[in-house]
């Protein structure tokens, strides 16, 4: 009896009776199963079946390396192989956390029932390479014996070779019994197929990469290359769509993300909004180690190009707010860019340009999809303020990460939205009384607007949070903070990360707010150190006690 | 693969009369060619939009050498003669590159640092097949068992040499490291260069006809080979042969 089976299913068992002929089995479906796994119960439950696998001979270990960024990570990647010949594209990444499994993430192939003994030697393949490529690959390109993922369905034995001819490289997939060529891949098609980098302008005129993916001939703004799916739609003014959209009425399909025909793009605004959305996600990463922002990975699909800037003339005030001289995060890891104004237009003697074209807004609103998945606070009062700040904080440090610290274009200040709204941006965290915003908790706002002030009230959580990093004095109070330095500039940054997605509650106050990021500094820092000293300090000077 | 021409010559401690010597010798050789020859490549490539700079180089060290000549006595110590030589060398070619960032213009390993882009190295195996024309003039000193000759003359080379064309490498999220896995590679066969050898042969004879030998040569010329993305790739061939082996006169 043979058992041809991969794992963990109904086991299909074959009678090879002597003097029985040896009947091809018929194919089964090719049945790819995703492998996600990141919760407890999940990655408990997967390592014991790679455990297992592992034993079997149908996963083994390709390589492991340590994490570059995060101290302790390893990260495994293991192949699948059936009766010890390789699946293509099957395939395990596992990644610990010293020692313990942090997340894993694969593809497996189930329900493979193949006789993997082939009927063509490898000499028999390298002649019918030379036939078809005629080129003859030398000894050390052995052909690799391969079960491939039938696009139609099912499973065939083949032999993989890659040959390299003045017009590119040729991956051949040849069928292991009769020679026949079953797929083969040119650098132009695999890279129209597959994920790919492309670049463009922004808005502002810098060149900028962004990773997208090649469909029917085109380019779009899907990203392949970061751990979540990050897409970025182009509405192309389809208001009506956008908020039928947003109201769950329909989908948004591949069909209505952002495209280009070369990997040359030449709308800024898809890849300013595609290449910001990548950089946020990655400031959580390699910053905190969040993995997006349900920390789970989800998926982000941000829309450009909600309303047309030429139909502003006749469109209604609450669009114009909501659709122009905005964005917005809706839930669920969509973000909305607005449109701005068109040139020659301002608003408060203010030029609106897109809003994808500000790094801080970009990171701003995701921020708010961070807090919705982890401190869920309130969007209103004092917990709305601190919802917005904790915004404005990462949105100003994301801009830190990446660029130069300095007063011009694409340069990191304590301004909000500084790169697209000229002169001089929506907010100050460094002077919020710049724009009217308080910067002491004694001037807070306490009216009904604005859901109780929630862009108004952030400038003091605001302000303690630029204080604890630059330092200086409070114009209202008059009191003087040490701050850590802006070499130092990750302490505080981390010290908020951790008191805003970890310690906060939903309702907090600006009082709880000073005491959850004090024990985020001693957590982090132990008790005295010059982060809690700074945290301590700039609460004060605002007037949190 | 080093061409050696024997020349058989009867030489004996008085160096004996040279009746019933023969015109021709034959020679067929193997042996070694230590070289110390460098192939040194540097150029780029197009990767995510960026010049990725790869340099390679090969150090060549030992051949291994197969030849054969041939020797026309014109006088009592005077001769001409050709022999073709063939050398093939495996080595590695050590390769360096730096891949730029996927997502980054001009960015290391962490944004915000210093402007570079992520570095890898490994090593590739890179053969070398020289194969040459020795034209020679040769001045024999015949003795009644051991002959001795001297000979140099022009050189003609012509080579094939694996050279770097690209890099692969792997990579994960988030793309500040790259690591090596392999290299592209040609074999690119040069034009024929112009050189010169000199050396010398020991012969000793088992019979009128029939002897063994050993032969040393020093040889040398300058070859350039063309590949995609590379400007000319010039490289010393040649080098010591020290080989050994079978000798025919006639």
């Amino acid at each position: 009896m043979r058992v041809l089976r991969v794992w963990g299913f109904a086991a299909v068992v074959v009678a090879a009776a002597t003097g029985t002929p040896m009947q091809r089995p018929v194919r089964a479906q090719a049945r790819p199963r995703a492998v996600t796994a990141t919760s407890f119960a999940d990655l408990r439950t997967w390592d014991a079946t790679i455990d297992r696998m592992t034993r079997d001979g149908s996963l083994r270990a390709r390589r492991t390396i340590e994490d570059t960024e995060l101290s302790g990570r390893r990260h495994e990647r293991l192949d699948q192989f059936y009766q010890g010949v390789r699946v293509y594209g099957g395939d395990i990444a596992r990644q610990t956390d010293r020692g313990l499994t942090a997340s894993i993430f694969g593809t497996i192939y189930e329900d493979i029932d193949l006789d993997v003994r082939p009927a063509l030697s490898i000499d028999d393949i390298r002649t019918v390479l030379e036939r078809e490529s005629g080129v003859a690959p030398g000894p050390r390109r052995v052909p690799e014996l391969m079960i491939l993922p039938d696009d139609a369905g099912g499973y065939r034995l083949t032999y993989r070779a890659t040959i390299f001819t003045l017009e590119g490289d040729h991956e051949y997939f040849l069928d292991a019994n009769t020679g026949a060529v079953v797929r083969m891949l040119d650098g132009a098609r695999r890279q129209a197929s597959a994920a790919t980098i492309a670049h463009g302008q922004g808005i502002l005129g810098d060149d900028k990469k962004i990773s997208v993916r090649g469909q029917s001939g085109m380019f779009v703004a899907s990203d392949m290359l970061r751990p979540p799916s990050l897409k970025t739609y182009d509405a192309r003014g389809d208001i009506n769509r956008v908020v039928a959209f947003l109201n769950g009425l329909i989908n948004l399909t591949d069909a209505d993300l952002a495209s280009n025909a070369s990997t040359a793009w030449s709308d800024p605004v898809p890849v300013d909004a595609h290449a910001y959305i990548g950089y946020v996600y990655d400031y959580y990463f390699k910053r905190h180690g969040r993995r997006g922002l349900d920390n789970n990975n989800i998926a982000i699909m941000s829309i450009v190009h909600p309303v047309r800037r030429n139909d502003i003339f006749t469109a209604p005030g609450t669009i114009i707010g909501s659709y122009y001289v905005n964005a917005f995060y809706a839930g669920d890891g969509v973000m909305v860019f607005g449109e701005g104004l068109p040139p020659g237009l301002t608003l408060n003697r203010q030029s609106w340009n897109f809003l994808a074209g500000a790094l801080d807004v970009v990171g701003h609103e995701l921020t708010h999809g961070v807090t919705e998945f982890s401190s869920g606070l309130i969007y209103r009062n004092e917990s709305g303020a601190l919802n917005e700040a904790f915004s404005d904080m990462m949105g100003t440090a994301i801009e830190f990460y990446y660029q130069a610290a300095g007063g011009g274009s694409m340069q990191a200040d304590y301004l909000e939205g500084e790169d697209v709204v000229v002169p001089g941006g929506l907010r100050s965290m460094a002077n919020p009384s710049q724009f009217g915003d308080p910067d002491h908790y004694s001037r807070r706002y306490v009216g009904p607007a604005d859901n109780g002030g929630v862009h108004t009230n952030s400038g003091i959580a605001n302000n303690a949070f630029y204080l604890a990093i630059e330092g200086g004095t409070n114009r209202t109070s008059g009191l003087s903070v040490q701050g850590v330095g802006g070499a130092n500039r990750e302490q505080i940054e981390k010290v908020f990360y951790r008191a805003f997605t970890q310690l906060m509650p939903a309702n907090a106050t600006f009082a709880v707010a000073r005491q959850v990021t004090i024990q985020a500094a001693r957590d982090l820092y132990g008790i005295g150190n010059a982060p809690e000293r700074a945290v301590t300090q700039a609460w004060t000077a605002v007037g949190v006690n | 693969m080093r061409a050696v021409v024997v020349l058989f010559a009867l030489l004996t401690p008085a160096l004996a009369s040279a009746q019933s010597e023969p015109r021709i010798y034959v020679s067929v050789n193997g042996g070694i060619q230590r070289s110390d020859n460098t192939v040194s490549q540097s150029f780029s490539v197009q990767k995510n939009f960026e010049a990725a700079p790869i340099a390679s180089n090969v150090d060549e060290k030992h051949g291994v050498l197969f030849d054969a000549g041939v020797v026309y006595r014109l006088a009592r110590h005077f001769g001409v003669g050709f022999a073709a030589s063939v050398v093939n060398d495996d080595s590695d070619a050590i390769v360096q590159a730096s891949i730029p960032h996927p997502f980054f213009f001009d960015r290391a390993t962490d944004p915000g640092t210093v402007p570079g882009v992520r570095a890898i190295n490994g090593a590739t195996g890179a053969k070398r097949r020289e194969t040459a024309a020795h034209i020679e003039a040769v001045y024999l000193l015949p003795g009644r068992r051991v002959d001795l000759m001297f000979f140099g003359g022009p050189t003609l080379f012509r080579a094939e040499q694996t050279l770097v064309t690209d890099v692969t490498y792997a990579e994960t999220y988030p793309f500040d490291t790259a690591t090596y896995t392999g290299a592209t590679t040609v074999d690119s066969t040069s034009d024929w260069a112009a050189g010169f050898h000199v050396g010398a042969d020991l012969g000793w004879k088992l019979s009128r006809s029939f002897g063994v030998g050993a032969v040393v040569r020093y040889s040398r010329a300058q070859a350039e080979f063309n590949v995609a993305n590379n400007s000319a790739i010039k490289a010393d061939v040649g080098g010591i042969a020290v080989g050994g082996g079978v000798r025919f006169a006639f």
